[in-house]
């Protein structure tokens, strides 16, 4: 069954590439680091996909770095915005 | 390409003679860095097209690339001008067809400018059109409040307009964006009918695609004109792989004009 997580990895696989780093990525792994695409740019397309494929709305207070540090913090945002 | 407000740019991808289908293509690029980074997959879309004798034509809008004019002077309506003056041109050259790849915020333009007219365009290709002007421009200040983000500083969308009511101005990614160009373009959307019409087709990107066989299976069903392309998103970075399924695609769709 696909999770939220493996929905997450494949989208930004999809996104980015990256499936090697993404698939076995320690989930404390700098994602900024890791992804040059992921600038203010970057963030937004992501925001936009996320907003998109998990149903869920972003509000402006969400756009900060930490929530798209590494996956943790993604998923963790991501799961906090389907509960709302 | 000479106009009121100074000359434009075009670029211009001419098939050799013996490859000559007389048909043209006009890009209508996207706003800001979508078009700085939509350029390498524009220029493998055109080279393309080009062997498939198709001239093609790409313009820098007034004050974008090497067309004269500073990007915050830009007029939503000079652009609107621009366009129709390279289209006007083409007319002039004896193509037997005019088609139009729109991409971005090109599309947006190109609803505009059916606002007033309708121009004899063969084909149109939207590419990832811009739908609504509103929603753009919710994107563009998200890029602004991530850009701050990175330098630790924290703004709303709310914070931003205010700046942008006293200062006239703002600036996203390097580009300085005038109040009144952000106001036009929140105004703009494309209307479902003019989506509708049979010479328009738009394509809409997804990166990954489980079953390609499928979706080639879908995009051939005729009077479909919703397409999707497997394809990154382009017009958000600089650095990707270039979608050849896109190339093929838009090709495939010209010559089935």
């Amino acid at each position: 069954m696909e999770t939220l997580e493996t929905k997450l990895i494949q989208l930004l696989s999809g996104l980015y590439g990256k499936r090697d780093f993404l698939e076995n990525v320690d989930y404390s792994a700098n994602l900024v680091e890791e992804i040059p695409e992921l600038d203010s740019m970057g963030i937004v397309s992501l925001i936009t996909a996320l907003e998109e494929d998990f149903d869920i709305e972003f509000d402006d207070e969400d756009i900060i770095i930490e929530h798209f540090e590494n996956l943790g913090t993604l998923l963790a945002l991501v799961n906090n915005k389907k509960s709302h | 390409m000479p106009t009121e407000n100074g000359k434009c740019f075009v670029l211009e991808y001419l098939p050799a003679p013996n490859l000559l289908n007389n048909q043209s293509v006009l890009f209508i690029p996207p706003f800001g860095e979508e078009n700085n980074n939509s350029r390498k997959m524009h220029s493998a879309i055109a080279r393309n097209l080009a062997n498939e004798g198709f001239s093609v034509f790409m313009i820098d809008l007034f004050g974008t690339g090497d067309s004269e004019g500073q990007f915050v002077d830009a007029l939503w309506d000079d652009w609107l001008d621009n366009i129709k003056l390279l289209f006007e041109n083409h007319l002039k050259q004896q193509f037997i067809k005019t088609n139009i790849l729109a991409t971005r915020l090109g599309a947006l333009m190109l609803a505009g400018l059916f606002e007033n007219e309708r121009l004899p365009i063969n084909k149109c290709l939207l590419l990832q059109p811009i739908l609504k002007g509103k929603t753009f421009a919710k994107q563009l200040m998200r890029t602004k409040i991530a850009a701050m983000a990175f330098k630790g500083e924290k703004c709303t969308q709310n914070d931003l307009q205010q700046d942008l009511e006293f200062q006239g101005l703002i600036e996203i990614s390097g580009y300085q964006i005038s109040k009144s160009m952000l106001d036009k373009i929140k105004s703009k959307s494309i209307n479902d009918a003019l989506l509708e019409s049979k010479n328009i087709i738009t394509i809409n990107t997804k990166p990954q695609v489980e079953d390609l066989t499928l979706l080639e299976k879908q995009n051939s069903i005729s009077n479909n004109n919703k397409l999707i392309a497997q394809s990154p998103p382009f017009w958000t970075m600089p650095e990707y792989k270039i979608s050849e399924h896109l190339i093929k695609l838009t090709e495939a769709m010209f010559n089935n004009a």
